[in-house]
């Protein structure tokens, strides 16, 4: 009945922009908890989610992302907002709409991966299409495919407590995916694995996804996972969206402080704004009165000079060269090689630099660090950001 | 991946009407129906001076008569002190003895564990003529033993004592309730919490002080609190061993009440409402201590590693063997013997002390078979709509946020604050009362709804223990992929808690089995069950017919708690073993 193929049918129904149309519309989504709903989880949030993308949702733990991928999911009720799926809403706050959970055709892989102990990894994974009457060979045939596809062939009648994390996690994507669902949502779905295996898993849900042309939604608070699984990517803080956009954009010109602070590493100086500063560009005094050029005032904000500022640059766009080498005389700051970390393909270090401040930093292998050596560090006036102190 | 859309189903439910506000709202109905509308009628008539046909008189009078009572001070005072100190005694021993029998390698806890089931299911009254037989300072066999010492003078133990009460309280439930509803508690601690602090340097007993104890509170407290609620209306132990020293407690003062002629029914009711007053701050109380923290024990990595007793294993299981000799081969025995014995108590005296002729007269009594079919056909039917009515407002009650949910937890409180007698006499006025109920009257039926709402306390708060301790990822992972409420409920809510649900019909069953008070006065000639049957021949003064049906009862309980045990063992969550 419910086997509906990866097609595009009846998309034009819709209107002639459909390939454009989101296929998930969530807009001033709110969900607040406590006693006197005080508390905000998802504050007034917009987000759009793209025919079969993966759509990251990134934040530190309580920042509201798992309470919105679980409101998509119809695992809580919104306080206001509405989400429209394909042109229809689930959830509708000021129409009074909600379609519960089981109607709503999504896959969900949670945290805790949620196999049940008491089914074997056939009855778990059939379970989807035994709630949806779907016969008996059939079960068989696409239960017997989506275990081929996660490599979970052989433990068919193996009961749930049994098998290992990374099998379990197999177990949890194989259940969400055997009736095709229009959307999956995964929840940290990696955050249990070790590291070996969540780079492995990363890739094959990737290869999977593209396999399928599924649209996920993503929950996760490591910004390596996002940065390399996300078509596409909202950073949300405190229940609100700080910046959406694509992986790149979202890494490169972070539009809020929050946003530059959590993704990547960043290196941060106090300075203040000079008194004059070249069209385009400013300049900002160190506090031992060396000078920057800042090529990237952030957004509509304009610097006042005397102004205190903070200027940002991502430590791999800093140029590191041992003293002696040729090194800019604009933007550039001299530096003592603190402590050297060799972690087999580059080394981590730590530098002092001359104002008295710590950058810490990697340096590839091929240069002879060494510890107590002085470098010269430039910073090449295009990335560097100046901020509101 | 078009067609999401059109996948979806179209009745999308709107918030106002949800169809499970409406289940919601009549489950609570229901229950408040059967509970409170009886409950109303004896409150009612607790007021009325007014015989029953005469024109209502209401009047302070039945509570002014039952608490000016002389001895109700004493009474009270004899309540809480037996309470306070066999319920303090019981919990020291019951929450260690718990952890042992669940988390483990005790030689044997299979067994253990059944025998301290099978001792919880033991009728109270049987076993005290037991220890009567045991402790007695005339004839006692332990005192005539003790006698035969050198250094002993006069016999030195009295069963008719406030520490007799206390101990043959400790040897029949108060103990053995508690291990049976706290192993499971202890079962679903995920045992990486353990380690985890054994490995931080705590020792044993400090992790289970700090981690396990805190883990099982909530369990603890409920079944504490249940214990508080057994021990009001609880009386055949303070009866029988207490009236020879005049030790009258709460209990005993309602059935002082209900034996007078005319029966004072108005003033017992009067007592009765205490206790339902008395649970108002208990039920808000472990309301409130459950509901303000969430305690997830069973998730998707469970993990349950059995800790090493070492030599301490033979040593604790001696103690466990010892306890259950004490508590339960010792009186069944002695039940057992009686049934053979001409005249009950006399081991020595008469030429010939032993016959069968009361089997044989049990067995031939025209009202035997019958009595046996109503058992079981109540016991089994209360067990059947036990499990379906009390897993589903337990629920209700942890799941969901049903405004009123606090109402239903209270009702389900209820029925057992209230002694059985007066319980049954509110549903005979209910029944007698509405006319449409009327054809109901003496029917099979209400003996299961009266039998089944004894146990939906202890019912309910084991599935609420049981949910408490279940992590919510297991239902919602069912609902998003497509199971309906019914269908989680049916495939993976029931199954996950297929211990509790055993356990449940078991003690629905058992209490059902040997329930004397509820039913007294709603059964009919046609469906008077087997423990009514025992209290025929009891209140005639065939102790030895009696006691063949106690036996009988006994065979039956344990037959049917053996057999779910085995089934238990078999359908329970595989855990690596």
């Amino acid at each position: 009945m419910e086997t509906a193929q990866p097609q595009e049918p009846e998309r034009a129904v819709h209107g002639t922009a459909s390939d454009h149309e989101p296929l998930l519309q969530i807009r001033g989504l709110t969900k607040r908890f406590g006693a006197q709903k005080n508390v905000a989880a998802v504050d007034g949030l917009d987000l759009d989610v793209l025919h079969g993308e993966i759509f990251t949702l990134l934040g530190p733990s309580g920042c509201g992302k798992t309470t919105t991928l679980r409101l998509i999911g119809g695992l809580e009720q919104p306080d206001d907002g509405e989400i429209v799926l394909a042109g229809r809403p689930i959830v509708s706050v000021s129409k009074r709409v909600f379609v519960p959970s089981h109607r709503r055709n999504m896959g969900m892989v949670f945290q805790s991966y949620a196999v049940w102990p008491h089914l074997t990894v056939f009855e778990n994974i059939a379970y989807p299409l035994r709630a949806r009457r779907v016969r008996g060979a059939e079960i068989r045939e696409r239960v017997g495919r989506v275990m081929g596809l996660l490599g979970l062939d052989g433990l068919e009648s193996r009961p749930g407590p049994l098998l290992s994390g990374g099998q379990q996690q197999r177990v949890a994507l194989a259940r969400a995916l055997v009736y095709e669902p229009g959307i999956l949502l995964l929840d940290e779905p990696f955050s249990n694995l070790d590291a070996k295996l969540r780079e492995q898993m990363r890739i094959e849900v990737k290869v999977i996804q593209r396999e399928l042309g599924i649209t996920v939604v993503l929950v996760t608070h490591d910004q390596i996972e996002a940065l390399s699984l996300s078509d596409r990517m909202a950073v949300l803080s405190n229940g609100k969206l700080e910046q959406a956009g694509t992986a790149a954009e979202v890494y490169s010109n972070p539009v809020s402080e929050f946003v530059r602070d959590f993704m990547g590493r960043t290196l941060l100086m106090q300075a203040a704004v000079a008194p004059e500063s070249r069209a385009g560009s400013v300049t900002a005094i160190l506090e031992d009165g060396a000078t920057l050029i800042a090529g990237r005032p952030e957004g509509s904000w304009t610097p006042t000079p005397g102004a205190p500022v903070v200027v940002a640059i991502r430590p791999e766009h800093v140029e590191v060269s041992l003293n002696g080498e040729a090194a800019d005389e604009a933007n550039t700051m001299h530096a003592v090689i603190d402590t050297l970390l060799f972690l087999g393909d580059r080394f981590e270090s730590r530098m002092q630099c001359a104002n008295g401040e710590h950058l810490v930093m990697s340096l590839p292998l091929n240069i002879a660090w060494a510890e107590g050596a002085s470098v010269a560090l430039a910073f090449p006036e295009r990335h560097v950001s100046i901020w509101p102190a | 991946m078009a067609g999401v859309a059109e996948r979806l189903r179209p009745a999308s439910l709107s918030f106002g009407i949800e169809a499970k506000t409406v289940l919601q709202v009549l489950l609570l109905l229901s229950l408040a129906a059967i509970v409170l509308y009886p409950i109303y009628l004896l409150l009612q008539y607790s007021f009325n001076e007014g015989r029953p046909g005469e024109t209502a008189e209401y009047t302070l009078e039945n509570w002014r008569f039952a608490f000016s009572n002389p001895g109700m001070r004493k009474a009270l005072i004899n309540t809480v002190t037996l309470l306070v100190t066999r319920e303090g005694i019981a919990l020291l021993i019951a929450i260690p003895a718990a952890w042992i029998l669940a988390r483990t390698d005790l030689p044997r806890k299979g067994l253990l564990e059944l025998g301290m089931w099978v001792t919880f299911f033991l009728p109270t009254l049987p076993v005290t003529m037991g220890w009567i037989l045991l402790l007695d300072p005339n004839y006692g066999v332990i005192n005539t033993s003790l006698e035969r010492l050198p250094f002993v003078n006069e016999s030195p133990l009295n069963i008719y004592s406030w520490w007799g009460i206390v101990w043959v309280h400790l040897m029949t439930s108060s103990i053995a309730f508690k291990v049976v509803m706290l192993a499971p508690a202890f079962r679903n601690i995920n045992s990486a919490l353990e380690e985890s602090s054994r490995m931080a340097g705590e020792s044993a007993i400090g992790t289970f002080r700090k981690v396990v104890l805190p883990l099982a509170m909530p369990s603890i407290i409920v079944i504490t609190m249940i214990a508080l609620v057994i021990s009001f209306q609880a009386f055949e132990i303070e009866r029988v061993l207490g009236s020879l020293r005049n030790i009258e407690v709460f209990s005993t003062m309602i059935f002082q009440l209900l034996r007078r002629t005319p029966v004072d029914f108005g003033a017992a009711t009067a007592l009765a409402a205490v206790v339902i007053f008395a649970l108002i701050p208990l039920a808000l109380f472990q309301y409130w201590y459950v509901g303000r923290r969430r305690y997830t024990t069973v998730t998707g990595q469970f993990q349950a590693n059995l800790f090493r007793l070492g030599r301490w294993r033979w040593i604790f299981f001696g103690i466990f063997a010892a306890y259950l000799a004490a508590s339960l081969i010792l009186p069944s025995s002695f039940l057992f013997v009686g049934t053979f014995m001409k005249l009950w108590g006399y081991f020595s005296g008469l030429p010939e002390p032993w016959t069968v002729s009361h089997w044989q007269d049990v067995l031939t009594d025209s009202q035997f078979l019958g009595a046996l079919r109503s058992t079981l056909l109540v016991g089994f039917g209360s067990a059947l709509l036990g499990i379906i009515w009390f897993s589903i407002i337990a629920y209700v009650i942890v799941r969901t946020n049903f405004r009123l949910r606090l109402g239903l937890d209270f009702l389900s409180w209820l029925p057992w604050a209230l002694p059985g007698i007066i319980l049954g006499l509110g549903f005979l006025w209910m029944v007698l009362g509405i006319p449409i109920l009327r054809p109901l009257h003496s029917t099979t039926f209400v003996l299961i709804l009266i039998v089944t709402l004894g146990s939906i306390t202890v019912g309910t708060q084991m599935f609420k223990a049981n949910l408490l301790q279940l992590g919510q990822d297991m239902e919602e992972v069912s609902r998003i992929s497509g199971g309906s409420w019914f269908y989680t409920y049916r495939r993976v809510l029931l199954p996950l808690m297929m211990p509790t649900v055993i356990s449940v019909g078991l003690v629905t069953f058992v209490f059902a089995a040997r329930d004397v008070s509820r039913v007294a006065l709603l059964a009919s000639s046609q469906n008077r069950p087997l423990a009514l049957l025992q209290l025929d021949y009891l209140t005639s003064y065939q102790l030895e017919a009696a006691s063949v049906v106690g036996v009988i009862i006994i065979l039956l309980t344990t037959g049917v708690a053996i057999a779910a045990r085995l089934l238990g063992l078999r359908i329970g969550i595989q855990t690596g073993a």
